[in-house]
């Protein structure tokens, strides 16, 4: 399976967490649940920022953060 | 004393809880970070006396924001304490992600409980998903409704009944576990799936809508709309039928009633109870109606979870003035009052981003300044009153924009990470926007009337006395006020509003603002049915022309803001900040207000000076823009995001 970061995948996907790359705040993303092994479903890239769903809850990112979470696409 | 100390994640509905326990009105809302200071309060369960704390929310005992660390620390030092138990208050629809804190609770040892809140939002089987937890942190779990005061009270009496039996060993703690925390944050929700994986509970979902709102065509229309429509209430008819009401009727009926009996008594005690009970507390009672409203309709729009979907559709402009999403809450907080305003900037996570944004609240005009635009606009602008307010507002936010915009160009491009959970779209509780709205109105009215009625009092005695202490109709001489007011008055000539007047309701009103209106009316003598028609008349202390009416609104708009509000910005940012605001804030009023008079007048030099001015700043920004082009991206930075705006 190929590593892509968060960004070039598309709305609708449904990824794995395969590496978190290096963040301003890595400890607070680590809290809210974006570790490696996490599922999300994409909801909506923009070019700023990018909406994920992780159990329930979406969560708002913005465009360089979500550039360095690195994931797998889920078949 | 037991004390049960509320802890969680952001937005589970500690402060919720801790309300309807405590029967307290605690600003509640649907968005992370509401809550940023401890609260407490005694109450009695049962005959016995419990002390219930409500914290600011927290991701992790590893506090990372401002108001994180007052948690952080709060639980560190309530847990060594005897008779503390952690009520543990969880999001029933977002398990996932708050049992995190309660696998962390169980590691460091602290003796707690878990609430399930917001259970009537789930859906599925809830006794075994208790069960599940039971098991698993070997405490207590319940299932309540935050908002139910019933369900809160025995939720309490249970707590309370079973502490007894908690151990507290304080040798047990242990804070400093994190040493590796991506392991652990990695194992502990892992943890968290496989203890939620039989448990079958789910949340209605409005993905149409979130679509809906998420779309920035749709979402910035909408968020316009809105403001738009919460204007027109508020400044349009409906506010001004109901502040009518209250001027006929109490005003008009109550208090001129007293005042006659003043007279009657003595013609210098009616005069006294005329200016401060009609003229100065009687014309900010008129104008509380609006501002209830307006309370009302922004408690509203934070109970439904519109708030955290507009800072996310609002980061992208936000973040090119150097702003960041998160930014909006603190703003759209400003409209009510700046002084808490600042307080929730402690919710932003960088310290540069918290500056910015407390610093720009002030062009977000506060509810105080409601009435004195009111008046002022209706002079000349009758028909288009809330279209003249409204443009007001709309000058003062842009010209915010534009200045964060210019002091963007200078700097190094910082990269504020932004993350951001999105509340449930929640249909509102009609009785929680009245608890709030109650709360508002209260101490808007408490800290107003005290003030403003010792302010009037403070202003009668200096404009009825010279400075020997003499009746100014007895002694022919100026009163202080106006000795004192007349040294000033020619700095505002040049705007229009030269009068000792003007200066008094502005010295008065940094105070509080609540006091402009007062002090205009307690100047001309008139009560507020008459401040109008009194501010338009030349042969008024005070009076206005089409263009000075214009000038004083905009610089009514801009000018430094209240002393209570300069206070919190020197204790959450510091002293210079605090003299920086106040300074420039005057000056830019000052700078703003002088090019509407002169332009409104015809001034073809005021003009020409702005023009070069303008021509000024384009130049600058476009060097600015130049010299950011010959910038080269780091090479350290791989992938097109990633520019970090170090020169090479």
């Amino acid at each position: 399976m190929e590593k892509i970061s968060l960004m070039q995948t598309k709305a609708g996907q449904y990824v794995k967490i395969v590496q978190i790359g290096m963040l301003d705040m890595r400890r607070r993303f680590l809290e809210m649940g974006f570790v490696v092994g996490t599922n999300l479903t994409i909801i909506k890239l923009t070019k700023h920022s990018a909406l994920v769903k992780r159990a329930n809850t979406i969560f708002a990112l913005d465009a360089y953060s979500a550039s360095q979470i690195f994931v797998e696409i889920n078949l | 004393m037991r004390t049960i100390v509320f802890v969680g994640n952001p937005n589970t509905g500690k402060t919720t809880l801790f309300n309807t326990l405590t029967k307290s009105s605690e600003h509640a809302s649907n968005w992370h970070g509401v809550t940023v200071s401890e609260k407490n309060k005694e109450i009695n369960i049962n005959g016995q006396s419990v002390c219930a704390v409500d914290l600011p929310g927290l991701n992790s005992l590893c506090a990372i924001s401002p108001e994180e660390k007052i948690s952080v620390d709060a639980i560190k030092n309530y847990a060594y304490k005897n008779d503390t138990i952690f009520a543990l208050v969880c999001d029933a629809g977002n398990l996932n992600k708050n049992l995190f804190l309660a696998f962390e609770f169980k590691e460091v040892g602290l003796p707690f409980f878990i609430i399930l809140n917001m259970a009537n939002e789930i859906k599925g089987d809830k006794e075994t998903l208790v069960k599940t937890l039971e098991k698993e942190f070997l405490t207590k779990c319940f299932l309540v409704d935050g908002r139910k005061r019933k369900q809160v009270k025995a939720l309490a009496c249970e707590i309370c009944k079973i502490s007894k039996d908690v151990s507290f060993d304080k040798k047990s703690f242990n804070f400093n576990s994190n040493f590796n925390f991506e392991k652990m944050a990695e194992n502990r929700f892992k943890n968290v799936e496989k203890l939620l994986e039989n448990t079958h509970i789910y949340v209605p979902k409005t993905e149409k809508l979130n679509k809906l709102l998420f779309n920035p065509y749709i979402s910035i229309p909408l968020f316009l709309t809105i403001f738009l429509g919460i204007f027109w209430i508020v400044f349009g008819p409906a506010g001004s039928f109901l502040s009518g009401l209250l001027e006929k009727y109490l005003v008009g009926g109550l208090l001129e009633s007293i005042v006659a009996k003043g007279y009657a008594t003595k013609p210098l005690l009616g005069a006294f109870l005329e200016a401060v009970l009609i003229t100065g507390v009687g014309s900010v009672i008129c104008f509380l109606p609006q501002i209830i409203l307006l309370f009302m309709l922004l408690s509203l729009l934070e109970d439904i979870g519109l708030l955290a979907r507009f800072a996310y559709t609002l980061d992208a402009p936000f973040r090119r003035v150097g702003l960041s999403g998160r930014s909006v809450f603190s703003i759209l907080s400003g409209f009510g009052c700046t002084t808490s305003s600042v307080l929730i900037t402690r919710n932003l996570e960088n310290n540069r981003l918290r500056v910015r944004t407390a610093l720009s609240l002030p062009f977000f005009g506060c509810s105080a300044k409601v009435p004195v635009l009111l008046v002022v606009a209706s002079l000349f602008f009758k028909k288009y009153k809330f279209l003249c307010v409204f443009g007001v507002y709309i000058f003062s936010i842009l010209l915010c924009f534009f200045i964060l915009f210019l002091t963007t160009l200078g700097e190094r491009k910082h990269r504020q990470p932004f993350l951001m959970e999105m509340p449930r779209l929640r249909l509102p509780s009609l009785k929680k926007i009245a608890i709030d709205t109650k709360a508002n109105f209260f101490s808007f009215f408490s800290r107003t009337l005290g003030t403003v009625l010792l302010l009037c009092v403070v202003m009668f005695f200096m404009q009825s006395f010279d400075f020997t202490f003499k009746l100014v109709e007895t002694s022919g001489k100026k009163s202080m006020l106006e000795t004192l007011a007349n040294f000033l008055a020619p700095i505002f000539s040049p705007l229009g509003f030269g009068f000792y007047g003007v200066v008094v309701a502005l010295l008065f009103g940094l105070v509080a603002k609540e006091m402009l209106v007062s002090s205009l009316a307690l100047i001309n003598g008139v009560a507020l049915s008459g401040l109008a028609a009194s501010l338009v008349s030349s042969s008024s202390p005070i009076f206005f022309t089409a263009a000075s009416s214009l000038s004083f609104l905009v610089f009514c708009m801009l000018f430094t803001p209240c002393i209570p509000s300069l206070n919190m910005i020197k204790a959450e940012l510091g002293r210079k900040y605090a003299v920086f605001c106040a300074f420039f804030q005057f000056f830019l009023a000052y700078l703003c207000s002088f090019f509407t008079y002169q332009l409104a007048k015809g001034n073809m030099i005021a003009l020409w000076i702005l023009v070069a001015l303008l021509v000024a700043i384009f130049i600058y920004i476009m060097l600015k823009w130049r010299s950011k082009r010959g910038e080269h991206r780091c090479y350290g930075c791989t992938n097109k995001f990633g520019t970090c705006g170090r020169k090479n």
